[in-house]
């Protein structure tokens, strides 16, 4: 059985910066494995673990830098990683994106190809639907319980009123829920290992992606304008340098609030 | 006023020269250290006293064993090990040598010299601390020249009978597995496997300690000690393996001398910044200026060292000259440093509470454990010259 587990890497703390010259996220400084993605990794290693035997893949696509994101998830028990990057992928939105992923699945054959339920950086929900649908495969969606048997992949669904239980042959997608499971620590041990697990890098060309469907190039959506959020109005800010408590009870009695 | 650079510890960006995995293991232990070890750690020196709580802790780390590979060890790069002893010298010695016995000594001989059988017995136990190590070579009558030691190893049928006596042995009064490093027949020097509770094997906890006085060093003594045939380390041939393996965990030790060094350097700075005197910060006397800058530059001239030796640790081109430079400027540089953290502390410097005193006293073994800084000189000067100079 092979598991592909879809999984971006975000700037650390998911500290949302905007470059407003290029309107992309500001991705300099740390980069660390999106949190939610740590959900499908975590999944997957139990549904292999259960199984007793399987592969779990990791796909991402993004700058070279992304490979913090890769060895997080190898450090956790992932078996090999492949990282699609190339210049004429940057920027990138999500229809672009869902080809070169796609193309890279197609590739890898797996049974089930899992993501995480979101991106903390820019909150999109969306890429894993793309993803499906290019592949033409079954999708089930936020799933908080996850299910392999006889071919058939079994997901309770969180939805607003209870549970959806839905079945789908494999192959197929799906995206899971924060709530899934507790991602686990990687050990020491996982951690050095990680160097040494199997990593490929692929340019667009190896995936047959035509240039013009990648990048800016290939993306339908455009960013138009950025702003700030709206001002929280008047705040004061009080630094933790010993005085503070004193700062803040004053603070709270000046407002009557103590 | 012109702001102060956020690490005055890494003024050479040595940082970004890291393997993301390499760090990852150093702050893991830092953190450890932080949370674990420096809140009880004085009194455990005062009192004389191992922290036994902390066992399964570091246990549950998972760094023991080191750059071992398999049998349930961790398998890090050399610079990933360097780090691990960097941060037991920078929180504190007695554990740095407590685990340098355990992980680098006991487990690294086991990994180096052992059969699959004994690596497969021992290994997985060690590296989960399940089970501890020791590693007694020194002599009441032979430290620098352990080469002539006198412990004897008599083959009696199925069995090795073990007799003599050694001292300074780390860990033994309570380890599950103790090397001992015994002369046999042919009088080639061989390492015996003795476990726990093993009849004619006592080892007495040392006391009276100025340094490193929570870790346990014990006088051991052997009286026909019967252990089979097989407890025998096969892959060592004579002492100079021995003295191979203790040039390739020396250079552990000149990483756990930058650490003392960091930390007294840290606590001085530290210091220098809050406490005022003549109605200024000392940091903002220009002596103290010059002392802290003096500190820093032998502090960047080990971190490039250790770097540059665990390379060609990793890449298997260490020489015993490499290691031996190493631990003897380390050393030497660290006590020194320390010794000039002391005095900005001044008088507060000599109270446990402000730690660098007990890095002070912790160093003294370090300058001479693993070789003193004599032998290590002369180790260095036959590998530059080709004559030996001392045997």
């Amino acid at each position: 059985m092979r598991i592909a587990v879809c999984v971006k890497q975000v700037p650390e703390g998911a500290a949302k910066r905007i470059d407003p010259a290029t309107r992309r996220l500001d991705r300099a400084g740390e980069g660390a494995l999106n949190a939610y993605d740590a959900n499908a990794v975590e999944e997957a290693l139990r549904l292999k673990e259960s199984a007793g035997e399987g592969e779990v893949v990791l796909l991402t696509m993004g700058p070279a830098r992304a490979a913090d994101a890769i060895r997080k998830a190898l450090a956790m028990g992932a078996d090999r990683a492949i990282l699609v990057t190339d210049d004429a992928a940057a920027g990138s939105d999500l229809l672009a994106t869902s080809i070169a992923l796609a193309r890279a699945l197609e590739r890898e054959q797996p049974d089930l190809v899992l993501f995480g339920q979101q991106a903390a950086d820019s909150d999109g929900a969306v890429l894993w639907g793309a993803v499906a649908d290019r592949l033409r495969r079954p999708l089930i969606s936020q799933v908080a319980e996850l299910t392999l048997a006889d071919g058939v992949v079994t997901g309770k669904r969180q939805s607003e009123f209870g549970y959806d239980v839905i079945r789908a042959p494999l192959p197929a997608v799906v995206a899971v829920s924060d709530s899934i499971n507790e991602p686990r620590y990687p050990s020491l041990k996982g951690i050095m290992g990680a160097k040494k697990k199997p990593q490929e890098t692929l340019t667009l060309a190896d995936l047959g992606v035509e240039s013009d469907r990648a990048g800016e190039a290939g993306s339908r959506t455009e960013v138009l304008a950025l702003s700030e959020p709206p001002s929280r109005g008047e705040s004061r800010r009080i630094d933790g340098d010993g005085a503070a408590p004193e700062a803040i009870i004053a603070f709270l009695a000046e407002k009557r609030l103590v | 006023m012109v702001e102060a650079r956020r690490s005055s510890t890494d003024l050479y960006l040595l940082e970004e020269l890291l393997d993301p995995a390499d760090r990852e293991v150093r702050d893991r232990v830092r953190d450890f250290c932080e949370r674990e070890v420096l809140p009880i750690v004085n009194d455990c020196w005062e009192r004389a006293e191992f922290p036994f709580a902390l066992v399964p802790k570091i246990g549950a780390l998972g760094i023991a064993g080191g750059t071992i590979e398999g049998y349930g060890c961790p398998g890090m790069s050399a610079t990933a090990s360097g780090l691990v002893n960097l941060e037991w010298g920078r929180a504190d010695g007695s554990l740095g040598t407590f685990f340098g016995v355990h992980s680098n000594l006991a487990m690294g001989s086991i990994a180096a010299f052992g059969s699959d059988a004994q690596k497969e017995r021992w290994l997985p136990p060690l590296a989960r601390l399940e089970a501890v190590g020791a590693f007694a070579l020194t002599e009441p009558a032979h430290g620098s020249d352990a080469v002539r030691l006198e412990t004897r190893a008599r083959l009696d049928g199925e069995d090795y009978v073990l007799d003599g006596a050694k001292r300074w042995i780390g860990n033994a009064s309570f380890a599950d597995v103790t090397i001992v490093w015994a002369r046999d027949e042919d009088g080639d020097v061989g390492g015996f496997l003795v476990e726990r509770g093993a009849p004619g094997f006592v080892a007495e906890v040392m006391t009276g300690k100025a340094s490193q006085r929570a870790v346990w060093q014990t006088d051991i003594v052997l009286t026909g000690v019967r252990v089979p045939a097989e407890s025998r380390l096969p892959g060592c041939r004579g002492y100079r393996d021995v003295a191979h393996h203790l040039a390739r965990t020396r250079y552990t030790v000149a990483w756990r001398a930058l650490g003392h060094a960091l930390a007294a350097y840290e606590a001085a700075l530290a210091y220098a910044l809050e406490r005022e005197q003549f109605g200024r910060k000392l940091a903002g006397f220009q002596l103290v200026q010059d002392a802290l800058v003096r500190m820093v530059a032998e502090i960047t001239a080990m971190q490039l060292l250790c770097l540059r030796l665990s390379q060609l640790v990793e890449d298997g081109r260490l020489t015993a000259g490499m290691a031996s430079l190493a631990k003897l400027n380390n050393a030497a540089k660290a006590r020194a440093i320390v010794a000039q953290a002391r005095d900005i502390l001044g008088g507060n410097g000599i109270l446990l509470e402000h730690h660098v005193a007990r890095h002070q006293a912790d160093l003294e073994a370090i300058y001479t454990f693993e070789g003193t800084d004599s032998i290590q000189s002369l180790i260095v000067g036959r590998e530059l010259t080709g004559l030996s100079a001392f045997a």
